[in-house]
């Protein structure tokens, strides 16, 4: 999976050298003394702690979404591509070496958690701080808004989410519009491959990586779900030549009454896989499977070293999930 | 340098008054519903109530692979609790003779060869009796229009709290 990942970010990265060459000539990437009297782009740019080699000209164009009403500036589209490919090769690298036995549900899921639209829409809105530009043209007028302005603001053509009452809209909706979470996660995959642009560092966008998307928590062991637990735990065993597991109370407390509670441990003959709780000997047998399978599967190794890293070792390659 | 950290800690006037229990959980209050019950009145501050949950996600040493440093040093001779069912004998295979037996019997006397009835007369799983053989469709049919029948008595409340129940019961399969 990684190797699949790391040859389509090169082949992408190919491909958007190439157009970049078609779309430069039409549009044009903001100037740096244009760039510099906008505000929110300076303090973008000075609060993200991005390097000098990165032009705010270049921030600029991955902030311009490609319904944005500034034609004549270069869109991010291409930035975005490639800024989506670092992202998933390097997100699903660390999830991938941190938890090896993850099932692929569960890992799909997890990288999602972290680069899915409303993940990054978070990181762009509220992490970062980026406005979106959503103030209209006579507003700006009236408000004496410098043109360039409006530069360190995201731009995109909004969809409707409401619609008027009494009014009766003929035209089909704008293709080209689209959902603030979408452009928000446009505008932050495009920071990302500009980052690379500009520094031709795979390093230092692995780091930027590393800091502001892998840097934000995220429970893996809420996202399990098993449909038989006991079963699957029973074959586990099986497959791993243990002893067949064994539901033992380790404690309980009233049992007669209405509210009792029992604390049962899964055991492979004199080793203890999981422990849980129950309000039922059924509830707790069931829950302490599935922590047990919890703990099979989110077995995490003591250094965790990726395959981007210099010195990478090969971590755990076992025979993957169970099947039931 | 283990030396340096205090063995005894003193405990100085602000931090010294106990964290009271939380005795009952404040819940929504209907006045009309929950107006028998006292609404609970608590005064701002700090009360404890830990969390219910107490399952720890840690590899135990059996599940850790051969190649991991920390393998052979944290085996812990547990205790062994009660068993809460002994685990039997499982018998794998039955032979045509007797899936036809079970086929016939389930068909024809429905009311008297039940699926765990069938179960242990052939020390089988109910679940094997099932792969094998198929309902009789009367007796299905009668039993759901029973059972939907006892359904329609239930009352609001009843029905709300069987509702809930299999909501509960679908977070064991989570252990959240």
């Amino acid at each position: 999976m990684n190797s699949l990942i790391r040859t389509s970010a090169r082949k992408s990265l190919r491909q958007f050298s190439t157009s970049s060459i078609k779309f430069n000539s039409q549009q044009i990437i903001a100037s740096e003394e244009q760039a510099l009297k906008s505000a929110p782009l300076v303090a973008l740019h000075e609060r993200l702690n991005l390097p000098s080699s990165y032009k705010l000209g270049t921030l600029a164009q991955a902030l311009t979404c490609r319904s944005s009403y500034k034609q004549e500036l270069a869109h991010n589209y291409g930035l975005n591509i490639l800024g989506k490919n670092f992202l998933t090769y390097y997100v699903s690298e660390h999830i991938l070496a941190t938890y090896p036995r993850l099932p692929l549900p569960v890992l799909n899921a997890a990288v999602a958690s972290y680069i899915s639209s409303d993940s990054l829409y978070a990181v762009g809105k509220y992490a970062w701080g980026i406005e979106s530009d959503d103030t209209t043209a006579l507003s700006k007028y009236l408000n004496e808004e410098a043109k360039e302005h409006s530069l360190g603001k995201l731009r995109f053509l909004p969809i409707s989410q409401t619609d008027e009452a009494g009014v009766t809209k003929l035209s089909s909706r704008d293709r080209k519009s689209i959902h603030p979470a979408a452009a928000y996660a446009l505008g932050v995959r495009s920071i990302i491959g500009g980052l690379y642009l500009s520094t031709k560092s795979e390093e230092v966008t692995k780091k930027f990586i590393q800091d502001h998307i892998l840097s934000r928590k995220l429970d893996i062991s809420k996202m399990f779900e098993f449909e038989q637990p006991t079963r699957e735990l029973s074959r586990l065993c099986e497959r791993q030549n243990l002893e067949k597991p064994v539901a033992r109370l380790i404690s309980e407390t009233g049992r007669k009454s209405d509210k009792p509670i029992f604390v049962m441990g899964i055991f492979s003959g004199e080793n203890k896989l999981g422990e849980s709780y129950g309000s039922s000997i059924r509830e707790a047998k069931i829950r302490a499977s599935v922590n047990a399978l919890k703990n099979w599967y989110l077995y995490k190794p003591t250094t965790v070293s990726v395959p981007s890293d210099k010195d990478y070792k090969p971590s755990v390659v076992d025979h993957g999930i169970v099947i039931v | 340098m283990l030396r340096l950290i205090p063995q005894t800690f003193t405990r100085h006037h602000s931090t010294n008054t106990t964290v009271k229990p939380l005795k009952r959980v404040p819940s929504l209050f209907n006045k009309i519903n929950s107006a028998s019950n006292v609404k609970p009145n608590y005064q701002p501050g700090l009360y404890h109530h830990p969390a219910p949950s107490a399952s720890i996600i840690s590899t135990p040493d059996v599940f850790l692979p051969q190649n991991d440093q920390r393998k052979g040093l944290n085996v812990k001779k547990e205790v062994l609790g009660p068993t809460v069912s002994q685990p039997r004998e499982k018998k794998l295979n039955l032979t045509p003779e007797e899936v036809s037996q079970i086929q016939k019997l389930r068909l024809e006397q429905p009311e008297l060869w039940t699926r765990s009835k069938l179960a242990a007369e052939f020390n089988v799983s109910p679940f094997t009796i099932s792969l094998v053989s198929n309902p009789n469709k009367q007796r299905s049919e009668e039993m759901q229009q029973r059972l939907q029948t006892i359904k329609e008595s239930w009352g609001r409340q009843r029905y709300l709290a069987r509702l809930d129940r299999k909501k509960r019961a679908v977070n064991w399969y989570r252990d959240e």
